[in-house]
């Protein structure tokens, strides 16, 4: 088979299953779930085949969709190094979200239409993977947004997930406005987005330099809104509100990263501008070093997890922006499977628990379930970055694609490294070593087996996936050399020295049971900041009942004022008129004959006077 | 000797006219209608038009005067002079009537008109006659068309309001 | 006098006042259509005038004269016919008691 037949399937599969549920089969959920998992496979292998097929150079095949003199679309696949590893990614985690949602979503009345639209999920995100357009990234885009919208508002009953779902859907609009514009800023000097044409010309350096800052600017803008960065992060937390797969597909593979890669295609764009480059960097190690706080503080399980989600791709857009596409985009395969492990094992311990708040899941179950607890110990370790797990190895290349670039941004990002190993083992700490744990007796489902087998197999994964890195520097065309660790290097060392400062926190905090509060509850202000996520959330708030509401009354103004006033003022005018010609028509003829008349007569005497 | 008749004419048509108009009851305003319209009738002949005076008084005395006689008849049987004669109801009258043709007239001596040889013999019945059933064929069958309407629409609504004397 | 045009002219708009005159000023529907008609007998002796001294072709005027005369014969039997009609209903033929239409 070709390469363009294993596209068409990984995109036309998902697809055909939201249609299938979307035109009736919802009255037969398990055909929809079985349906739904044969197509989650077929596009797990195509995009295996895909990566594995790929020729040397890369494959692109495009047909005109909608031609114009001066614009063309084009609809097509443009498959590289880069390409199909996310898709890869994006396959092998969309499958195996799948055959855990067989199990987690068992009991919920309306699975077909989850698994539907997870589908659709999967054919948006890799509709924005493989698209050799622009447009049609940004179509695809869209429809990831869409499809994130549903699944994040899936228990549409539950007022405070409706309300995430809006809110995700509106602040990543906001990002896509400037997404937007930087698209059109781009057509208006090239006529076409395919992404070669792109590349090509900013590797001809054609564009005066502030064209190029304003493009990645704009650009950056609807990043910042998909990959959930400062200031525009708020909807991350907030989408934990949907079904926990839904959490973890979206964290790990699928929508945030879709940010993520979208620098890393256009990577070079970026860099072509030193100002974006340096403003992406800043951005990026803010907005990680605020996610890192705010999880450090965090109570509830899968809002630890979503701070920590906007911390990671700060990593990963820090490594692209330092210039290492091989760091950035390892760091995102190496985070999107240990992140998945992680929103998995938590789904297993918020379904034991009934809760997620961290302390309760602590004191109710704890321990007694083996394979939650062993997916969040491998996670976590894999997470705060210990030497040859996972996130270490991404990590490390990030880190030293980053001292390059100053040691601002250095130094800000090891300290981020330190939150993040403090939060990652408080979380186990919390979860795990309760001393005061109520033993409740553990009663093992079937449908569990399902979602235990698939966090072991994740659990595998994240342990293997860190020691791929030499492959995937290859894969994407660079030399391996790229993803080499300098194991007897100062950055190492530094590294080691964050980890065992904020593990040691950790554990000083909540590893020998005692009060569950941290360091951080000492200093009160400090934590009420942390705690509300830096105001950041307050800060939209505010300014939507301030701005909009601002715009609002200005708008009541002119309206009222002025379109309401000319309005009101021709009815009553008209009403004037009517009046006087209502009195003209006074039924008595002799008055209409003498005012036809009259204008007979004026008539006449104005022609006469010609 | 024609400007004499003429002058004859003119008199008795505007006695006439005047009386149609300015007297009270209806019935003399008809008897001042009739006297005007043999003066009108006059005045086509003496502009040498034998066949419209002719036409004048058989359809206008003939048909509409007897007609608005039997219609006085019949609807206002004592109720002739109800009309009060106030000043706000006669000035207008009189400023418009007098108004309207006083700016035609003024506007027509101010002007002059083509004129063309007096043709005594085009004025004949037979050339009538020839123009209608030729020439003016079509507004000719027309009219009778408009006729034939009138006199159904006539009887339709007279009829109508026999049937329901409250309506 | 009786060569000129503008003779039977004045005489035409005279008759057309007192016409007018008489429709503004009665109330009686029958009166007001004596006026009228006496407007159309102005309008007959205008056209018979112009034939006379102004067309190239004396017969079109009589024509249209008396196609004046048939439609002011139609417009007559219509007219008397809804005075009756009025009178039928409402026992009056003044314009004063018809005012179910003003403004």
């Amino acid at each position: 088979m070709t390469l363009n037949a294993w596209a068409d399937i990984a995109i036309g599969a998902p697809l055909a299953v939201f249609f299938a549920m979307l035109l009736g089969m919802r009255a037969w959920p398990r055909a929809v779930v079985g349906l739904s998992l044969l197509s989650a496979l077929a596009v797990a292998l195509a995009t295996w085949m895909m990566a594995l097929n790929l020729p040397e150079g890369g494959f692109t095949s495009s047909v005109p969709w909608a031609v114009t003199d001066d614009f063309s679309v084009s609809f097509g696949y443009r498959l590289t190094g880069l390409s199909t590893a996310m898709a890869c990614v994006v396959g092998t985690i969309h499958l195996l979200v799948q055959v855990y949602s067989v199990g987690y979503m068992a009991d919920d009345p309306h699975k077909a239409r989850f698994f539907g639209t997870l589908s659709l999920f999967a054919t948006a995100m890799l509709g924005i993977v493989l698209s050799a357009d622009l447009a049609q990234t940004f179509i695809a885009w869209e429809l990831v947004g869409l499809a994130s919208y549903l699944l994040i508002g899936f228990w549409n009953a539950k007022p405070a997930a409706a309300q995430a779902a809006k809110k995700a859907f509106i602040m990543t609009r906001f990002g896509d406005l400037g997404l937007f514009a930087g698209l059109a800023l781009m057509v208006s000097r090239l006529g076409d987005l395919k992404i070669d044409t792109v590349l090509l010309a900013v590797e001809a350096n054609t564009w005066e330099p502030g064209f190029v800052t304003a493009i990645g600017l704009c650009l950056l803008c609807g990043i910042a809104g998909k990959s959930a960065q400062f200031p525009l992060h708020t909807w991350l937390p907030d989408a934990m509100e949907g079904p926990t797969p839904v959490s973890s597909l979206l964290h790990s593979a699928t929508m945030v990263a879709a940010g993520v890669y979208l620098f890393a295609l256009l990577q070079p764009l970026f860099l072509a501008s030193e100002f974006t480059a340096t403003f992406a960097l800043g951005l990026a190690v803010f907005t990680a070093l605020l996610a890192a706080t705010v999880a450090c503080v965090e109570t509830d399980m899968k809002r630890v997890l979503a701070w920590s989600s906007i911390s990671q791709l700060s990593f990963m857009l820090m490594g692209l922006a330092a210039g290492s596409q091989v760091a950035g985009f390892f760091h995102l395969v190496t985070h999107a499977g240990f992140k998945c492990l992680l929103f998995l094992s938590a789904g297993l311990f918020i379904h034991a628990a009934h809760t997620g708040d961290l302390l309760a899941i602590g004191r109710k179950v704890g321990r007694s379930a083996p394979v939650a607890a062993l997916g969040l110990v491998v996670g976590c370790v894999a997470l705060s970055g210990f030497p040859g797990f996972a996130g270490f190895m991404s990590k490390e290349l990030v880190l030293h694609a980053v001292h390059e670039q100053g040691m601002v941004f250095y130094s800000g990002a090891l300290l981020t490294s330190a939150l993040t190993a403090y939060y990652a083992f408080r979380l186990v700490f919390l979860a795990l070593f309760d001393p005061e744990r109520e033993s409740v007796e553990a009663h093992p489902s079937a449908a569990l087996k399902w979602q235990q087998g698939v966090v072991v197999i994740l659990a595998v994964l994240t342990l293997g996936i860190g020691w791929t890195g030499g492959d995937l520097a290859r894969h994407l065309g660079a030399s391996a050399d790229e993803a080499h660790i300098h194991w007897m290097s100062s950055g190492v060392a530094f590294a080691m020295v964050a980890l065992v400062l904020g593990a040691g926190l950790a554990f000083v905090d909540f590893g020998r049971g005692g009060e569950r509060a941290g360091s951080f509850a000492k200093f009160p202000a400090m934590h009420r900041f942390f705690a509300s996520g830096w105001g950041v959330d307050a800060f939209w708030r505010t300014f939507s009942d301030v701005g909009i509401a601002g715009l609002t009354r200005l708008a009541l103004l002119i309206d009222r004022g002025a379109i309401d006033r000319t309005v009101d003022g021709t009815g009553a005018a008209t009403k004037v008129l009517g009046g006087v010609a209502a009195r003209m028509q006074n039924g008595r003829v002799q008055l209409y004959l003498s005012i036809a008349l009259g204008l007979l007569a004026t008539g006449l005497l104005a022609l006469g006077a010609m | 000797m024609l400007d004499l008749a003429l002058g004859i004419l003119i008199v008795l048509t505007f006695a006439g006219a005047t009386m149609a108009v300015v007297l009270k009851k209806v019935f003399h305003n008809l008897l001042g209608f009739g006297l005007s319209l043999v003066g009108l009738a006059g005045i086509s002949l003496v502009l040498g038009s034998e066949f419209v005076a002719l036409m004048q008084l058989l359809i206008f005395l003939g048909g509409i005067t007897v007609a608005m006689v039997f219609a006085v008849m019949m609807s206002t049987p004592r109720e002739q002079s109800e009309e009060p004669r106030t000043a706000d109801r006669v000035a207008p009258a009189l400023l418009v009537g007098a108004g309207f043709p006083a700016v035609m007239i003024a506007l027509l001596l101010g002007g002059s008109f083509p004129t063309s040889p007096v043709t005594e013999e085009l004025f004949g019945v037979r050339e009538i006659g020839l123009a209608l059933l030729t020439t003016f064929e079509l507004p000719f069958e027309a009219i009778s068309l408009l006729l034939l309407a009138a006199i159904i629409g006539a009887v339709a609504v007279a009829r109508r309001t026999r049937e329901r004397p409250d309506g | 006098m009786a060569d000129d045009l503008n003779t039977y002219l004045i005489i035409s708009c005279a008759l057309f006042a007192i016409g007018l005159f008489g429709v503004l000023l009665r109330r009686n529907l029958v009166a007001m259509l004596i006026g009228v008609e006496l407007m159309l007998n102005a309008v007959i002796i205008n056209l018979v005038a112009f034939a006379k001294f102004s067309a190239p072709e004396p017969v079109t005027g009589q024509v249209f004269a008396l196609f004046v005369i048939g439609i002011a014969a139609a417009e007559a039997a219509v007219g008397l016919s809804i005075v009756l009609a009025v009178h039928k209903s409402r026992g009056s033929i003044s314009v004063d008691d018809l005012q179910e239409l003003a403004g």
